[in-house]
């Protein structure tokens, strides 16, 4: 019995000892990690929005929205709008004996369903390619992962494809928006979203670089969703879609009976 | 003046929309047609995803039939038990309608089956009536209706079971042709969001014998029945029917009707008839264009709901 105590004594205070080294290894691991990656100071990145929704109305014919901000170190400064990812299909037509048909198809994964980016800069030599990477800073850096096997060739191709289609809809950037800078710290970036805009729950990040280094971050959301009367109609469509389409009908065969005696009286 | 469609997730001009419904009501006030035919490949060709279209089609669909219906109704020129039985068939052709188009869609075949489907039936539908009305119009006189073929007294259609007594009709037939029948008419409907009556009007004085007074009414309940059916089903499986987009091209379509009607009192049969023709067969001519002539973009995207495989 007191064998087995002192075994426990032992075995307890072994384990204390082995949590108070990982403790104190992963704080010191974590504060030298923090201090090489995130800014010293917080802060020095502000951004706030005109407007954190984008209500699509009956008579919706796109928006527009401002993004203002505030950076305390003088640097260059990116702003990505990006819609919620989604699975994509992009398929090929091929000449089958005369006719034109899909044959070919690559499914894509994550591909954001919008996208659109200010910049500070001209271009996007503000940063490394594998920060602009990680952080989604540029069309041409997107990763557009896809399922299955294809060669590369052809998956360049169809990459190529999901961007001009998507550029072709609106829904990506032909070119980088720009930043307008009122004073060396106080900068606003215009953004428009086309009428067929996307609805979902869009993230706004802003990004503050120096010599291509990441010195803050900040991220916003923007709402994009139909409000009012297309609301309404939306959510009756989903929510009680029985009697929705009991509606439709409805209002179908009111509208056909009514034609007819309206076409009898004259 | 622009709208936006809730369920089409998009915006179209009104103005272009209610034109459409009002050229089409027009027809159909003209010639009798429900004009599907027309609606469903013009709001693909604006961009309406095609299910969405096939699904609203099908709401508009409701409003055409049933006012056509009326008429016939009123002057008691219905098959109701015929309707019926077709009805029966058209139910499980709607089922097997919306499954199959879930199918093309997913296989991305949606867009080639369309069209060809379109492209053998008006093409098909076109150049007999253009034949036909062509004829009668250089022979400057009615065509001997004592030469009508009488499909419904060969053998095979007289030995199928389940006969039935059609006491209106005063046919005695295998209710499996017009349940077969009917069922085409389903899938038409849910399939090509066409109501498919100047396929169906033949076939029920050929193949089953009616008399002619009663097709176009029996034709018509049973349009009105499959729609109401088939936009029941796609609003609630697939909520592919925009109310908004409905109710644009019915309004326009109630209102072209009426100009129709009053246009048709002017027009002979037979010169309405090659109209009809000419538009049938200019449509086909045009999708078929679309399917051989090489596309500009040969990508097209899907974007995938979530859940959706």
């Amino acid at each position: 019995m007191v064998r087995l105590y002192r075994r426990y004594k032992v075995l307890s205070c072994l384990v204390f000892a082995v949590l108070c080294v990982v403790t104190v290894l992963s704080l010191t691991v974590s504060r030298s990690a923090s201090a090489q990656l995130t800014a010293p100071a917080p802060d020095l990145l502000t951004i706030d929005m005109s407007s954190n929704q984008v209500g699509i109305t009956t008579g919706f014919s796109g928006a527009s929205f401002s993004v203002f901000g505030m950076n305390q170190i003088e640097g260059d400064v990116a702003i990505i709008v990006e819609g919620p990812p989604r699975s994509l299909v992009v398929r090929r037509k091929d000449n089958v004996a005369g006719l034109w048909m899909n044959r070919q198809s690559v499914r894509f994964i994550n591909i954001p369903i919008y996208y659109d980016l200010a910049l500070s800069t001209p271009s996007l030599s503000m940063a490394q390619r594998p920060m602009l990477e990680k952080y989604h800073i540029g069309l041409d850096v997107l990763k557009l992962e896809y399922r299955g096997k294809h060669d590369k060739q052809s998956i360049n191709s169809f990459r190529e494809a999901l961007v001009r289609n998507k550029q072709l809809q609106g829904v990506f950037s032909l070119e980088p928006r720009k930043i307008e800078f009122l004073n060396k710290h106080f900068f606003r970036a215009d953004f428009s979203v086309p009428p067929n805009v996307p609805t979902g729950n869009y993230r706004v990040r802003a990004f503050l670089f120096e010599n291509g280094v990441l010195l803050d971050q900040q991220e916003k959301q923007l709402k994009v969703a139909q409000v009012g009367f297309s609301a309404t109609i939306l959510g009756f469509a989903y929510n009680q879609s029985f009697l929705y389409a009991i509606s439709c009908i409805l209002m179908a065969l009111i509208a056909g009976l009514g034609a007819y005696f309206i076409m009898r009286r004259g | 003046m622009d709208i936006y469609l809730p369920i089409a997730e998009m915006t179209v001009s009104v103005e272009t929309i209610f034109l459409l419904g009002t050229f089409v009501g027009f027809l159909s006030g003209v010639f009798g047609v429900g004009g599907g035919f027309l609606t469903t490949p013009f709001l693909i060709f604006m961009g309406v995803p095609p299910a969405i279209a096939v699904g609203t089609q099908a709401n508009q669909l409701v409003a055409s039939s049933a006012s056509g219906f009326m008429g016939y109704w009123k002057k008691g020129n219905v098959d109701v038990k015929m309707a019926g039985i077709m009805l029966i068939g058209s139910f499980l052709g709607t089922l097997f309608g919306v499954l199959l188009f879930r199918l093309l869609q997913h296989l991305g075949q949606i867009d080639l089956v369309i069209p060809v489907l379109y492209v053998l039936i008006l093409g098909s539908m076109g150049s007999l009536m253009l034949y036909e009305s062509l004829g009668s119009l250089l022979r400057k006189k009615k065509p001997q209706t004592a030469e009508k073929p009488k499909l419904y007294r060969h053998p095979f259609f007289q030995m199928l079971p389940y006969k039935m007594r059609f006491e209106r009709s005063r046919i005695y037939v295998s209710a499996l042709l017009p349940g077969a029948m009917g069922f085409l008419g389903g899938l038409f409907v849910s399939v090509l969001g066409i109501g498919g009556g100047f396929l169906m009007v033949p076939a029920m004085i050929y193949i089953l014998g009616m008399p002619t007074i009663l097709v176009a009414g029996t034709s018509l309940f049973q349009i009105m029945l499959s729609s109401i059916f088939t936009t029941v089903l796609q609003a609630v499986t697939n909520h592919t029917v925009d109310m908004v987009l409905a109710a644009l091209l019915i309004s326009g379509g109630v209102i072209g009707a009426q100009f129709g009607v009053r246009a048709s009192r002017h027009i002979k049969g037979v010169h309405a008839r090659v109209i009809l023709a000419s538009i049938l067969l200019i449509i086909a001519f045009k999708l078929t264009g679309d399917l051989l002539i090489p596309p500009r973009e040969l990508y097209t995207l899907e974007i995938k709901v979530e859940g959706q495989v």
